[in-house]
């Protein structure tokens, strides 16, 4: 490819090659404070022009890596760092066989991670993030990926993905030097990725057991309510990508983890209840 | 005709959560999660304690639990029913 990118986020590298180098200079710029991955890249993800000519006319974005979706929309260029990320998730949740992921947001202090899984629009990542600026250490906004051996929760600090009215509440919360460019029109909307902290990069290997696991809501009145285990386990093989292919390995780690970490659904009408209610419901453990 | 001897595809991890078993089922890959009297009839037709008919299935559960008050013929129709599903679902075949 005429212009390439190795990124290495928590134990995962990729190598993302595109034949615009705008996307690529996006990404040099989110991705700059990252470690340089060694050695061959777990997944490599290429950004193409559609058909040769839309590399100049009317240029449009098709996702192509190890593992594809045929049905894929090819995207507009000016959202190449989106089409980067979709790829980089896609890779991960149609590849992945060391560990088991769940979609969700995780969170750690004092060694132990709190994670939060959710539908697009709960707010998980932008309670993450928050989090984060708030003495806890990110370990993700999208993927906890979970040790099929021991259980503990491994970092993915990929940068934060933020949709809409999410970017204006993080911007209270985090310098504007943080923030990458803005992207309008997106599928998702208006879309803002905001950079890890300088912890969260620097701690990205450090694992940590879980602790908590929560189902934020967005929208609703304050409320939080204990689930059990069995809610929790098909809640969960619902927010994997990667439960049924791992078998029995997926099998075993789910069971433990749901029987062994306590579970709340919780609803929040703002970020500040959801805060408090996460850091009241962490000091009760 | 004599009924059929029905016995548990294979040895299938089982964990209990609220009453729920979550089992296993390797041969299809699929986790199942099974309510009352399910998993009890599964358990009596392990592959450690062999096939059985439905009546027999009936007389092993009166000795793992305290049935008393359910007729035989209720608690056999029910077996039946629950044995024909686990059948279709691949977790129970006829010996």
């Amino acid at each position: 490819m005429r212009h390439a990118i190795g990124l290495k986020i928590g134990p995962v590298a990729f190598r993302v090659g595109s034949d615009w180098a705008a996307p690529i200079a996006a990404l040099q710029s989110l991705y700059r404070d990252y470690p340089a991955p060694v050695g061959v890249p777990d997944y490599t993800v290429r950004l193409e022009a559609e058909r040769p000519w839309r590399r100049w006319v009317r240029p449009s974005v098709a996702v192509r890596g190890d593992y594809i979706l045929p049905e894929a929309l090819p995207l507009d260029l000016a959202h190449g760092v989106l089409a980067a990320e979709i790829g980089m998730n896609l890779q991960l949740a149609l590849g992945e066989r060391r560990w088991l992921l769940l979609h969700a947001s995780s969170v750690e202090r004092d060694g132990r991670a709190l994670i939060m899984s959710g539908e697009s629009g709960s707010g998980k990542s932008t309670l993450a993030a928050v989090l984060a600026t708030r003495g806890w250490r990110l370990m993700g906004d999208e993927f906890a990926l979970i040790d099929l051996a021991t259980g503990a929760a491994r970092a993915f600090p990929r940068a934060t993905s933020l949709k809409n009215a999410a970017i204006d509440e993080m911007l209270r919360h985090a310098p504007e030097a943080r923030f990458g460019a803005e992207l309008t029109g997106t599928p998702k909307g208006r879309l803002r990725h905001l950079r890890p902290d300088a912890t969260a990069i620097a701690r990205m290997d450090e694992p940590a057991m879980p602790a908590l696991i929560l189902f934020p809501q967005y929208g609703g009145a304050e409320a939080a309510e204990g689930m059990g285990s069995a809610e929790a386990f098909v809640r969960l093989t619902q927010a994997s990508t990667n439960y049924g292919p791992l078998g029995r390995a997926g099998y075993d780690t789910l069971t433990r983890l749901v029987t062994t970490v306590p579970t709340v659904a919780v609803d929040y009408p703002d970020t500040a209840t959801a805060v408090a209610l996460v850091e009241q419901l962490w000091d009760a453990l | 005709m004599a009924a059929r001897r029905h016995i548990a595809d294979a040895a299938m991890p089982s964990v209990t959560m609220e009453g729920f078993a979550v089992v296993f089922h390797a041969a299809s890959g699929a986790t199942h999660l099974l309510a009352s009297p399910v998993p009890e009839i599964l358990a009596a037709i392990g592959p450690d304690r062999g096939a059985a008919t439905p009546d027999e299935i009936v007389t092993r559960l009166r000795a793992d639990y305290d049935m008393d008050g359910e007729a035989d013929d209720d608690v056999a129709a029910v077996v039946a029913e629950r044995i024909a599903e686990l059948t279709a679902s691949g977790l129970v075949r006829a010996a």
